[in-house]
């Protein structure tokens, strides 16, 4: 067996370009169980698209062919990674801290980084929402951010990456049944090694995309709010006193 | 007679100063509220609840805009409990916004205005969502009203 054997192989394993592919659902890849990183929601699988953060369970329902772990959205859906960050002030951080830890594990979350009164904490996609209006309702909101970052397009050329290189590795294996001699196996075989560790790298960043999909992060900062002086403080000029929200909505109609 | 004593009269003689009061007046998207001059200059609000409101004060201390801001501040951190968010020049005033105490999603909007012997503050308060939304015409209204 001749190196040109092989040479339309391994163009095909470095290039796996997405035209390649066959249509989703239609491969005969091998399942991906170590896909899953981390703890996963089923039913906010490939439900990332949350194109209206809502509920669309049954996206995550792909071709009954595609890899296990990866899920595939319906056409048209988009992959959303949300990530938000607030900075609150309360009057007792630490009991605001417990009152988030507590929330994130109702909402079926982690905490990913616990640093003094900042927390980094991991929420399922679906309930992104009502996690993040349920963290400011904890104290002033001083600053609060949201970020939706469409990752639909490198998503799906991962995936079409993965399932070339898997449909070449296949097709290694079955010429290396057939090798002649040590020198044609030894070729192969090297060129499996390859194959498979780009595979693996492959999975790893499907992986951890997906668990960015599935998982919003949100990153909160606390501040401890001053406690309020005495009245006594007060300087003399009645009408400062006047300014604020109480006279501003004040309404001669009202009972 | 010091001019403090025209200072109606010449409040009402210059449209600029009674603003808010007609529908015409305000800026779009808002009514007026207080028909009559009350505590009030004049007094809007938007169907989101928003309001503002102009206010006219002595200045009888002659105090500068630098001192007023600090005043206002202190009046409304320390012994209110509201938090600034932000603070600027504006249109030759200064205004500062604040989060409100206890109403995490309200916020509380003064511009201020100093004159040697009078004090004008615009003041804006509503859902924060409604407020963040509307001060940017807001303030180029408050511009209109050539307070400087």
């Amino acid at each position: 067996m001749r190196w040109s054997i092989l040479l339309p192989l391994f163009l095909e394993a470095c290039v796996a370009m997405p035209e390649e592919a066959p249509p989703r659902g239609a491969t005969d890849l091998a399942p991906l169980e170590s896909v899953a990183a981390a703890p996963r929601d089923p039913e906010s699988m490939g439900n990332q698209a949350r194109s209206s953060r809502d509920e669309k369970g049954a996206a995550s329902a792909g071709p009954a062919q595609a890899p296990a772990g990866i899920a595939t959205p319906p056409e048209g859906d988009r992959l959303v990674i949300y990530s938000g960050s607030l900075c609150l002030q309360v009057a007792e951080p630490e009991v605001a801290q417990k009152s988030i830890q507590a929330l994130t594990k109702e909402m079926g979350g982690w905490i990913q980084v616990l640093d003094g009164l900042r927390l980094t904490v991991r929420i399922p996609a679906r309930r992104f929402d009502d996690a993040f209006e349920s963290l400011l309702a904890l104290g002033q909101v001083i600053d609060r951010r949201v970020t939706g970052s469409d990752v639909t397009d490198e998503f799906h050329d991962l995936r079409l990456r993965l399932e070339n290189s898997e449909k070449v590795r296949l097709r290694l294996s079955a010429i290396l049944e057939q090798a002649k001699n040590v020198q044609d196996a030894l070729a192969v075989e090297k060129e499996l090694a390859r194959l498979t560790e780009e595979i693996e790298r492959l999975k790893g960043a499907l992986a951890r995309m997906q668990d960015r999909i599935s998982y919003s992060t949100i990153a909160i900062e606390l501040r401890r709010s001053l406690p309020s002086r005495p009245s006594a403080t007060g300087l003399p000029f009645p009408w400062v006193r006047q300014l604020g929200l109480r006279s501003l909505f004040h309404f001669e109609n009202q009972p | 007679m010091r001019m403090l004593a025209f200072l109606p009269l010449l409040l009402a003689a210059c449209p600029s100063w009674t603003p808010l009061r007609q529908t015409a007046q305000c800026p779009e998207g808002y009514v007026p509220i207080d028909r009559a001059r009350g505590e009030f200059d004049g007094r809007a609000i938007s169907a989101g609840g928003v309001v503002i409101a102009i206010r006219t004060r002595k200045n009888e201390q002659e105090a500068s805009t630098e001192f007023w801001t600090q005043v206002i501040t202190k009046e409304l951190t320390e012994l209110q409990g509201y938090t600034v968010r932000s603070s600027k020049e504006l249109h030759g005033g200064r205004a500062i916004l604040f989060s409100a105490p206890q109403e995490r999603m309200t916020s509380y909007y003064v511009a201020l205005f100093v004159k040697s012997t009078f004090v004008i503050t615009v003041e804006i308060a509503g859902p924060q969502a409604e407020v963040e939304r509307d001060l940017p015409r807001l303030e180029a209204y408050i511009g209109t009203l050539k307070l400087s």
